[in-house]
């Protein structure tokens, strides 16, 4: 009957470190250009870092659209838009990133291959596109600080609330 | 024995919960051998076949490969199109459109939204996939306020949201884009393989931009596209019915048979239809009078002399 405590205790080690594992069990690729890691899962959160394409982090938690995110290489924890995610492995066409250089045969990896910047490079001898135009439109820079005030005079909404 | 039968039950009842997949010995076995040995070449002929028996639609599309595609489709259609060069009007359109792009359902993407107005007195606006959105100066002067202007706008980032334009790629081209061209470790193509891969890419483009242009979304994409932006109005602090307000103005603009958003899209009355049953009479949120009066501020100094 003593050992029933002890047993009790090593079970619950074992449980937690089970737990543990599943709850880092998933592995997840960052699907956009660059993302912000937030302190709280809000577009206006406070940022503590970016992650880039392809790089790799474990999802210990998700609500409402926000995934809480450790991401060791890049020395990152907290919060990030689920839309920048993807369950699936990015090969990146470069030696960038974190990313496998490789797609394994049992998943469908994100390969840089196909149309790529190479390919618009080609393509940008073709007088008929104005990429000179899609330049300057994509580099129009919305700041979250004029958001914030948008939202603010407007009595508008931002998912997660405001910092 | 009771302790261990305890123990048993205990031990039983915690490890219930635990999620299936938690432990996938079999894949995690299969990566470390994969990692060990390398790719024979037998390995790599069965990843292109895999990738063939797979690549078999716009999902498969990566997002990076997206962004190229809707870059290409929007200086196409900038090629043929000229911006409406005033500042105000274009930081307006961008700051209540990626304000709005929270609220949607993809908030983020490879390279993020991004709006141009086009200056012309056609009624019409295109999503090329991955966010670059184009409004006319046309259908724009069809706005009365910034929640009409957010009707719009939210409309056309459902279409990127969903990858309405993506869809509109022939399958034979994705088949190529998705698995490339030469070998699965090729970084850089050789000249042959750019030429033949930036074909399938123009190929690619003009199967989204001439269904912008001329045969337009499928009506369940045009009527999806509105759902989603009653959503995404109403996340924002927007009414909803704002996208009705904007469908009514449009119907009295549109000159049935004309060369524009009429040809591309459902009647305005059918779209109407739909909100109406979507909404069901439901009630605008209540905006206070200093909100409603500060909107309409910065819309008409954007936009006032659209």
């Amino acid at each position: 009957m003593r050992r029933l405590p002890r047993l009790c205790v090593a079970a619950l080690v074992l449980l937690s470190a089970a737990y543990a594992a599943a709850g880092q069990a998933k592995s997840m690729s960052v699907n956009v250009k660059e993302t912000q890691v937030r302190a709280s899962p809000s577009f206006l959160g406070k940022v503590l870092g970016t992650l880039a394409y392809g790089d790799r982090v474990q999802v210990a938690e998700a609500q409402k659209g926000w995934a809480k995110v450790n991401a060791p290489a890049k020395g990152l924890a907290g919060w990030v838009s689920e839309s920048a995610l993807t369950a699936k492995k990015v090969v990146l066409s470069s030696g960038a990133g974190d990313a496998d250089q490789r797609a394994s045969s049992g998943e469908v990896a994100l390969a840089g291959k196909g149309f790529n910047s190479q390919v618009e490079g080609e393509n940008r001898k073709d007088a008929s596109y104005d990429y000179a135009d899609v330049d300057r439109m994509e580099a129009i820079v919305v700041s979250p600080e004029a958001i914030e005030a948008f939202v603010a005079s407007g009595r508008l909404a931002v998912p997660g609330g405001a910092r | 024995m009771k302790s261990a039968r305890l123990l048993a039950v205990f031990l039983a009842a915690a490890l219930l919960p635990l999620p299936a997949a938690a432990f996938d010995f079999g894949k995690a076995l299969k990566g470390a051998a994969e990692k060990a040995s390398g790719l024979s070449d037998s390995d790599k002929q069965a990843i292109q076949q895999g990738a063939q028996a797979v690549a078999k639609s716009s999902e498969d599309i990566t997002p990076e490969q997206e962004y190229y595609i809707g870059r290409a489709v929007a200086a196409k259609l900038l090629g043929a199109r000229k911006p409406y060069d005033a500042a105000a009007a274009t930081d307006y359109v961008n700051l209540l459109g990626v304000t709005l792009s929270l609220s949607s359902e993809r908030p983020e993407t490879f390279g993020g939204y991004h709006f141009l107005i086009v200056d012309s007195d056609e009624i019409n606006a295109f999503a090329a996939p991955g966010g670059d959105i184009l409004v006319t100066r046309g259908l724009l002067r069809c706005a009365t306020s910034e929640e009409t202007v957010a009707a719009i706008l939210a409309h056309e980032i459902s279409h990127v949201a969903r990858q309405h334009g993506l869809k509109a790629i022939k399958q034979d081209r994705l088949t190529k884009a998705v698995i490339g061209v030469g070998s699965a470790a090729a970084q850089v193509l050789g000249p042959d393989d750019l030429a033949d891969q930036t074909a399938t890419f123009k190929d690619s483009v003009g199967d989204v931009t001439s269904t912008l242009v001329n045969s337009g979304y499928s009506r369940d994409q045009e009527l999806e596209a509105d759902r989603l932006a009653l959503d995404t109005l109403r996340a924002a602090g927007y009414s909803p019915w704002a996208l009705e307000d904007m469908l009514k103005v449009m119907q009295k603009r549109l000159k049935s048979g004309g060369l524009d958003f009429a040809k591309t899209h459902p009647d305005p009355r059918v779209r109407i239809a739909a909100i109406e049953k979507a909404l069901k009479g439901s009630a605008p949120p209540a905006v206070s009078p200093e909100a409603t009066a500060q909107r309409q501020a910065r819309y008409e100094a954007a936009l006032g002399n659209i």
